[in-house]
């Protein structure tokens, strides 16, 4: 399981570095956020302030058409001629016609709301678009600095706020004798509305509310989206603008008017600065509450901006990885281990292939394996195990036994070896049952151990790979009459050793006698050895039967000369969950 | 400037009684005879005002004002007459001050229109009442500077407020809506008469026989030649000489 483990752990620390990459640019969103509002806010004023002083710019040379139009001219000189500066009525109803005819003749786009012809003592002689001064004789505009300007040979523009209405204003002279002060002046006034609002904010794409101190007077919004709604904040946000920035320069700093709202207001010039009177453009602010608002907050663009085919590839490929890990650790062992618990149920196999296992799987197999055994044997029944050669042989020699693999060291246990008859199983086909161990001989209660004599190789399928087809070598000497099992304890996963050519006994045994009965044993210890190794969950890879004689050989001699012994008996046992050799020397 | 003759600039819209008698005697010839029971006058006329500009006009003519976007010399008008200067008629006031306490001066209307008050600058005695008329179509809110008990109040169109003159000293009559709109009111105790001078700065004072001393103020400052001791006679006088304003009201 380390592979899904491992998998598992990567996965978290997937998902955990993902949060907080997506956290940390939540925070990192919403900072760039409120810096990109101010940044646009200043932008935005700065670009409606430019707006507004081309437009006054143009609406000054629009007026000035009437400043030297011949007919206003005229009246106002007569204007100014009649008794108190009010005017004759013929003047006045001259100057409101040629009014008419400059507002006509003005570019729709500069054209003005209200037009006054001024005399030149500042009163108005006639006006255009403010009926509401109709009579009123009294009534002056001399006074505002832009018209006493005008008057006095400049042009130039202003904002007023009459009353609850906010007017941009341009005043130019009139002029009929360069050798005279000005007849008088033309004023122009175009009122802070939604209309012209909107116009600009469409121009500067900007969203503008236009405020005197009474409140807003007017807005428009020039940027998709925007809800006109909003910019009702700005008149409620003027009572608290105390805003020292504005004081000095006229612009104030980026004020939030709610979380998602923030404004910059700035004076407009004229008399609404000295007012109070403005502008502030207005812009929205997107900020993300958590990581979730990243969704929220998204549009379809956006959802379809995302790279759909990679996530879906990353998700499957990590899902898939997982799968893997988990059928690989988890799912195909305990898929071999029901299968074999199947086939161990139905008698297939007597105990578990541990080699088939990996990791606790194989412990689990071998232990439970042992376990099997360990019940037989308390049920008094037989069990596989690797021959006990004590068994056969008697006590191990007190001399030091020799293991082909392991050599443990004989201790006195080994000390006296009785004369034992020579195992005379032997043969190219002979398989050595394993018998539960026994200190000595048969006893009561315990079955003998079965040595299985050579037996034809067992039908195609038994064990795939174990018998090799093929007429089996002929064996120097039969083997002697051994007591058969039955064909119903036959093993099917007894280990088989295939027809070992003559000449390769011989050879193996090293003594040019051929097949002796000496290469009949080895054969059985090969076929229990690599039983044995197996059971053990050893790999038996490259352990040829020749490598095996050969050091069987080597032993032999060795052991045969120090002992001065005819034989040498090999037997196979278990030590410390591996298979190992045991050679005891027979003098017999 | 002196196109035409207007005497219209003096806008004293409510006259006293006895200016009005004098000013009929004086039609008929009677005071001019200096008959018994008749008020001398005094004409005069105010020269060099085209020097003066009101401080409301430089200051809102600054670069740095913020009060406009663009302000240029008109290239249609000479550069002669591309100086700002004041209204002689509305801006300048001739007082007689006489050696002791002068009665107050009978109510003045004063029109607020335009963007100012006209007159600018007066000069009254004590006790003397102004009369401010709304004559536009919008609100004013007129109050003193630094005077609590003539506060801010507006005023609707047509509206009318009353202004009494107490303290002696200058007042500062001003209007929350409308920033160029200013009025001085100098309060001398011994003002006995003022003229507002016409546009070609001619004034006439009635006054009664004695000494005084006449000057003329602007900005609710007193501004050029100051004449001392001129005598009215039973007949009244005249001031031969221009006073001369000089544009050094700062």
């Amino acid at each position: 399981m380390i592979l899904s483990r491992a998998w598992y752990v990567l996965l978290g620390g997937a998902v955990g570095v993902a949060l907080y990459v997506v956290f940390v640019a939540v925070g990192q969103y919403n900072r760039q956020s409120a810096l990109a509002l101010k940044e646009g806010l200043a932008s935005d004023s700065q670009t409606v302030e430019w707006a507004l002083k081309i437009d006054a710019r143009r609406r000054l040379d629009a007026l000035l058409p009437g400043s030297v139009d011949a007919n206003l001219q005229q009246a106002l000189v007569a204007a100014n001629a009649s008794k108190d500066g009010k005017g004759a009525d013929k003047a006045r109803a001259d100057a409101k016609k040629a009014l008419n005819a400059v507002n006509e003749a003005m570019a729709p786009e500069w054209r003005d709301d209200v037009l006054f012809a001024v005399d030149r003592d500042g009163h108005v002689v006639a006006e255009y678009g403010y009926d509401i001064v109709a009579g009123n004789e009294d009534f002056e505009l001399g006074g505002y600095p832009a018209v006493n300007d005008a008057l006095h040979g400049w042009e130039r523009d202003d904002t007023w706020i009459l009353g609850s209405k906010m007017y941009v204003v341009v005043a130019r002279p009139v002029e009929y004798d360069v050798a005279q002060r000005p007849a008088g002046a033309i004023v122009g006034l175009k009122e802070v509305s939604n209309k012209l609002a909107e116009g600009l904010a469409k121009r500067t794409r900007t969203n503008i509310a236009f405020y005197t101190p009474a409140g807003r007077a007017a807005g428009g919004v020039g940027v998709e989206g925007f809800d006109p709604e909003k910019l009702d904040a700005v008149g409620s946000d003027l009572k608290t603008l105390a805003d020292k920035a504005y004081g000095v320069s006229g612009r104030s700093e980026v004020r939030m008017l709610s979380d998602d709202l923030g404004a910059m207001y700035a004076r407009l010039p004229g008399d609404a600065w000295q007012l109070g009177g403005g502008f502030a453009v207005v812009r929205g602010k997107t900020s993300l509450a958590g990581p979730l608002g990243f969704l929220t907050g998204a549009d379809d663009k956006d959802k379809a901006n995302v790279p759909w085919i990679l996530l879906a590839g990353a998700a499957l490929g990590a899902a898939a990885i997982g799968l893997l890990f988990t059928w690989l650790e988890h799912t195909a062992p305990l898929g071999e281990l029901v299968m074999q618990a199947e086939r161990l149920k139905a008698g297939g196999m007597d105990g578990l292939q541990v080699a088939r296992f990996r990791g606790a799987y194989r412990l689990a197999a071998q232990n439970l394996n042992q376990g099997m055994e360990r019940s037989i044997e308390k049920a008094g029944g037989v069990t596989r195990r690797p021959a006990d050669l004590e068994s056969i042989l008697g006590p191990t020699p007190a001399q030091p036994s020799m293991s082909a693999f392991s050599f443990p060291l004989a201790d006195g246990a080994a000390a006296a070896v009785p004369a034992v008859p020579p195992a005379t199983a032997s043969g190219a086909f002979a398989a050595i049952n394993a018998s539960p161990p026994r200190p000595s001989g048969p006893g009561p209660g315990r079955p003998p151990p079965i040595i299985t004599a050579a037996a034809p190789p067992p039908a195609a399928g038994t064990r795939p790979g174990a018998p090799r087809p093929g007429p089996p070598p002929p064996l120097a000497q039969p083997p002697p009459p051994l007591p058969l099992s039955s064909a119903s304890e036959a093993d099917e996963e007894q280990t088989m050793v295939g027809a070992v050519p003559a000449e390769l006994l011989a050879q193996a045994t090293g003594d040019g006698r051929g097949a002796s009965e000496e290469t009949g044993e080895w054969v059985s210890t090969y076929e229990d050895f690599i039983r044995t190794k197996k059971q053990c969950g050893e790999p038996t890879d490259g352990l040829t039967f020749e490598k095996f004689a050969q050091t069987l050989r080597k032993n032999r001699d060795q052991l045969m000369a120090r002992h001065a012994c005819k034989r040498v008996k090999f037997s196979v046992y278990v030590k410390d969950g591996r298979a190992s050799l045991k050679a005891t020397p027979v003098k017999e | 400037m002196h196109d035409r003759k207007r005497r219209s600039s003096v806008r004293v819209e409510a006259l006293v009684a006895a200016p009005l008698l004098v000013a009929f005697a004086l039609a008929s010839g009677d005071l001019r005879a200096g008959g018994a029971g008749s008020t001398p006058t005094v004409k005069g006329h105010v020269a060099g005002w085209e020097k003066l500009v009101p401080q409301v006009y430089a200051d809102a003519a600054g670069a740095d004002s913020h009060r406009y976007n663009w302000r240029e010399p008109s290239p249609t008008v000479k550069a002669d007459f591309r100086k700002l200067s004041a209204s002689v008629s509305r801006d300048v006031c001739v007082v007689a001050v006489g050696a002791a306490a002068a009665p107050a001066h009978e109510p003045l209307a004063v029109k607020v229109t335009g963007g100012r008050l006209t007159p600018a600058t007066i000069v009254l005695s004590p006790g003397s009442r102004l009369s401010f008329k709304n004559a536009d179509p919008f609100n004013h809110v007129l109050y003193e500077v630094g005077n609590d008990k003539w506060a801010a109040n507006p005023m609707g169109p047509g509206a009318t407020r009353e202004w009494s003159a107490s303290a002696p000293g200058v007042h500062q009559i001003r209007d929350e809506l409308f920033p160029s709109l200013i009025m001085y009111v100098v309060v001398d105790p011994n003002a006995v008469d003022f003229a507002l001078p016409d546009r070609d700065g001619a004034f006439t004072l009635t006054l009664p026989a004695g000494e005084y001393t006449i000057r003329a103020f602007f900005d609710g400052k007193p501004v050029g030649k100051v004449v001392e001791g001129f005598h009215v006679a039973e007949h009244g006088a005249e001031l031969r000489e221009a006073l001369a304003l000089g544009g050094d009201a700062r």
